[in-house]
């Protein structure tokens, strides 16, 4: 049995998948957040595996910023969830709900 | 050595060094002694918006540097000096604002100036790793923006409503560029052609559009179209009145920019090699969008009693008037975009200049309150009532032209899609009307109630002073001396197209 | 494992080792609970035998104890300054410390200033990022 780009493909497929049921059904706003960094490492693994069956490098090499922007991106995420924990004790997004009308 | 061309991107390296001069100021001075930041930002931006607008002269356009992941055409220069502008204005709200607020005055500089960087690097960026990088610039600037009031519990919701969509939107559009890879072995804009089948991938072509769908659904978060519209009332209210101003403008048009890159790359309505056909099915999902996403805005606005989240709606309503003019996929409608861009820096960010003042009178956004404005502070009624016209698209104003524009492009097409665009897009003028009107009324026949004094003796500080004049001028001459504007506006349409 | 992800896999003998996998953990699983059954003595609960530890010291308080808001935030810098890293990594193997093996200095031998004067800037605006954290004191958790 040899991998090929099928394997990525379906690999990034089920990631994507996880990762939208995750975000739907989570109202635990890191539980969203997991369920985003699922999709962009499905992207990763589409992108991976492109790039390795048509021969150029640069998905490659773009992986890499995607990986340091998702983490910068999640950063300021806990950190905007942090703050928001600190307010009312509580990260539920179906409760986030001043802003309204 | 020379196909690097390191000098060409002299706008973005004044920025970056300022970035980096503004970091070091902060991280040397105490919290009370911010002045000296203020000015490097000031002069950082001041320079970087003037050499982008030199270079309109003195670089033989087009020009590529860094090994051509970096480009300088008609079109990068137009919207570089749109966003440069839109910082300046921008950076003189925030300097009024900031004297309300004591801590953290060099991290919103550096934030808004990593934000502006993105912006200016969106304008020249030319494969989609390039896109993605300078486009999570802006966005993760502005997560951290819309929180910045760390202290209000409502900025705090409406950057988490922020950053959750944002990053959904972000996961989509990454996911669009991997299957358009997928399909043209190539990140690059202009090598953007279907490829033979590789180890099995069939229908290169549908993956290729699937791809297209993906990134376009994950712009649509950037400009605040439907189906990724939801976060604007929200944030908009929730945010720093500057951020808003920034949110609005800003990073908007950066959405509009690369919408416009995109779709030239992979979609054309003359279907050369190997781009997709943008009739059809295309030129009906853009409609769908641009209908949708105008009806929801407008409609929505109709009920507001918050002044920045009736704005919030219209900028929804705003972003499907410009889709429209990127439904057309033809130069006249991407002129029109440019123009209407053009026409929007100087109308929203009037009146954002006057929310701003007004809100540090009365420390409310309350559409009731602003009651009695055109007699205590005549000047800034007339702005705003400028500003307001001019969104809604009444003839001597800028507003208007931009509208003209996008709804000329739309009805020459002759499509029966077309038409219906225009016909919705019309009800949603007339629409707007209403609710813009119904502030104006607000300023002038509506009576302060008695023994209100907040908004008696406004002071309006010098910076803001200036970006009132600059806007009130700015909407009349793109109103009444259209010509040299759309003309530059089809220049850069023109450089837009040739990219190719 | 789905079989349609595996085009090759489509004879059943090529799934014997899934099947032995399979059979190996369920019947590791269900031979210890059948001796612990059968040694075993039942029936006999007390106190003692039903805290977390027979002998030592009784735990105090909740297993889920929160951590301090503060140890969050070297955490998230860490991990940012950790993950900046991997932009070294390509570049050190491609550089390849500038020796006459190195890829860059075989294609583009003419661009070796060039990029290790990249890598050098990349490296100072890291640091000046770091100076600005340990400025702002959010290293110092002592003070948070």
């Amino acid at each position: 049995m040899t991998i090929g780009l099928f394997h990525y493909l379906a690999l990034g497929a089920a990631l994507f998948s996880i990762g939208v049921i995750g975000v739907v059904t989570r109202r635990n706003a890191i539980g969203v957040l997991i369920g985003v960094e699922l999709i962009l490492n499905a992207a990763n693994v589409n992108l991976v595996g492109f790039s390795r069956y048509s021969g150029g490098l640069d998905a490659q090499v773009f992986v890499i910023f995607v990986i340091v922007l998702a983490a910068a991106e999640a950063a300021v995420a806990l950190a905007i969830i942090l703050q928001l924990f600190e307010k009312r004790s509580d990260i539920d997004v179906d409760r986030a709900r001043g802003l309204r009308g | 050595m020379r196909e690097f061309n390191v000098a060409l991107a002299a706008p973005e390296w004044i920025l970056s060094a300022t970035i980096l001069v503004v970091l070091f100021q902060d991280a040397r001075t105490r919290w009370d002694n911010k002045g000296g930041l203020g000015r490097t930002t000031w002069l950082g931006l001041l320079l970087a918006t003037g050499c982008a607008m030199l270079q309109g002269w003195f670089v033989d356009t087009p020009a590529t540097a860094f090994l051509g992941h970096y480009g300088v055409d008609g079109f990068s220069i137009v919207c570089k000096a749109i966003f440069g502008a839109t910082a300046l204005f921008v950076m003189a709200m925030a300097d009024t604002w900031l004297k309300r607020v004591d801590r953290g005055h060099g991290e919103f500089r550096l934030l808004a100036l990593m934000a502006t960087l993105g912006m200016f690097f969106v304008c020249s960026v030319r494969d989609f790793a390039g896109l993605f990088v300078s486009l999570e610039l802006i966005t993760v600037s502005f997560y951290c923006l819309t929180a910045f009031k760390r202290n209000d519990e409502r900025a705090i919701e409406a950057g988490i409503k922020y950053v959750v969509l944002g990053a959904l939107a972000t996961a989509f559009l990454l996911l669009g560029i991997a299957f358009i890879y997928g399909a043209t072995e190539s990140l690059w804009f202009h090598k953007i052609a279907l490829t033979e089948a590789s180890d099995g991938v069939g229908g290169n072509a549908a993956l290729l559009e699937f791809g297209l769908l993906l990134t376009v659904l994950g712009l649509c978060f950037k400009i605040a179209a439907v189906p990724f519209q939801v976060w604007t009332p929200d944030v908009y209210e929730g945010a720093a009145s500057p951020v808003t101003a920034f949110l609005s403008m800003g990073s908007k048009a950066a959405g509009f920019v690369l919408l416009l890159k995109v779709v030239r790359a992979c979609l054309g309505p003359d279907g050369d090699a190997g781009i997709i056909l943008a009739t059809g099915a295309w030129a009906g999902l853009f409609a769908l969008i641009a209908a949708a996403t105008m009806l929801y805005g407008n409609l929505g606005a109709l009920w507001q009693g918050n002044m920045k989240r009736l704005l919030g709606y219209s900028s929804i309503g705003h972003a499907g008037y410009v889709l429209m003019g990127v439904l057309a996929f033809n130069e006249a409608g991407f002129a029109a975009v440019v123009y209407y861009l053009m026409a929007y820096l100087f109308t929203v960010l009037g009146v954002f200049a006057v929310v701003i003042i007004v809100n540090g009178a009365l420390r409310s956004h309350a559409i009731t309150d602003y009651a009695g404005l055109g007699r205590k502070s005549p000047f800034l009624a007339l702005v705003l009532t400028c500003g307001l016209l001019s969104l809604a698209g009444v003839p001597p104003m800028a507003g208007f032209f931009g509208k003209f524009l996008v709804f000329q492009a739309v009805v020459q097409l002759g499509t029966p899609v077309a038409y219906t665009v225009a016909f919705v897009g019309a009800a949603g003028v007339v629409v707007s009307m209403y609710y813009y009107l119904c502030v104006v009324k607000q300023l002038y026949m509506v009576e302060a109630p008695e023994g209100d004094t907040r908004l008696d003796g406004l002071v309006v500080a010098k910076p803001l002073k200036a970006v009132l004049w600059v806007c009130l001028i700015g909407i009349f001459v793109l109103g009444f001396l259209v010509q040299p504007f759309v003309a530059m506006a089809q220049d850069a349409a023109e450089a837009l197209m040739a990219a190719r | 494992m789905l079989p349609f992800l595996l085009a090759e896999a489509n004879q059943p003998r090529d799934w014997l080792p899934v099947l032995v996998l399979l059979l190996l953990a369920v019947g590791l699983a269900a031979v210890q609970l059948l001796i612990s059954w059968l040694l075993g003595k039942r029936g006999e609960t007390n106190e003692f035998k039903d805290s977390p530890y027979e002998c030592g010291i009784e735990p105090v308080g909740d297993a889920h104890t929160r951590f301090s808001v503060k140890f969050y935030l070297v955490a998230v810098l860490f991990i940012l300054f950790d993950i900046e890293v991997v932009f070294l990594y390509p570049w050190a193997v491609h550089f390849g410390g500038g020796e006459p093996d190195g890829v860059i200095f075989q294609e583009r031998p003419d661009l070796l200033g060039f990029l290790f004067f990249e890598m050098l800037v990349f490296l100072a605006v890291l640091f000046l990022g770091w100076y600005w954290v340990v400025k702002k004191k959010a290293l110092d958790w002592e003070r948070v």
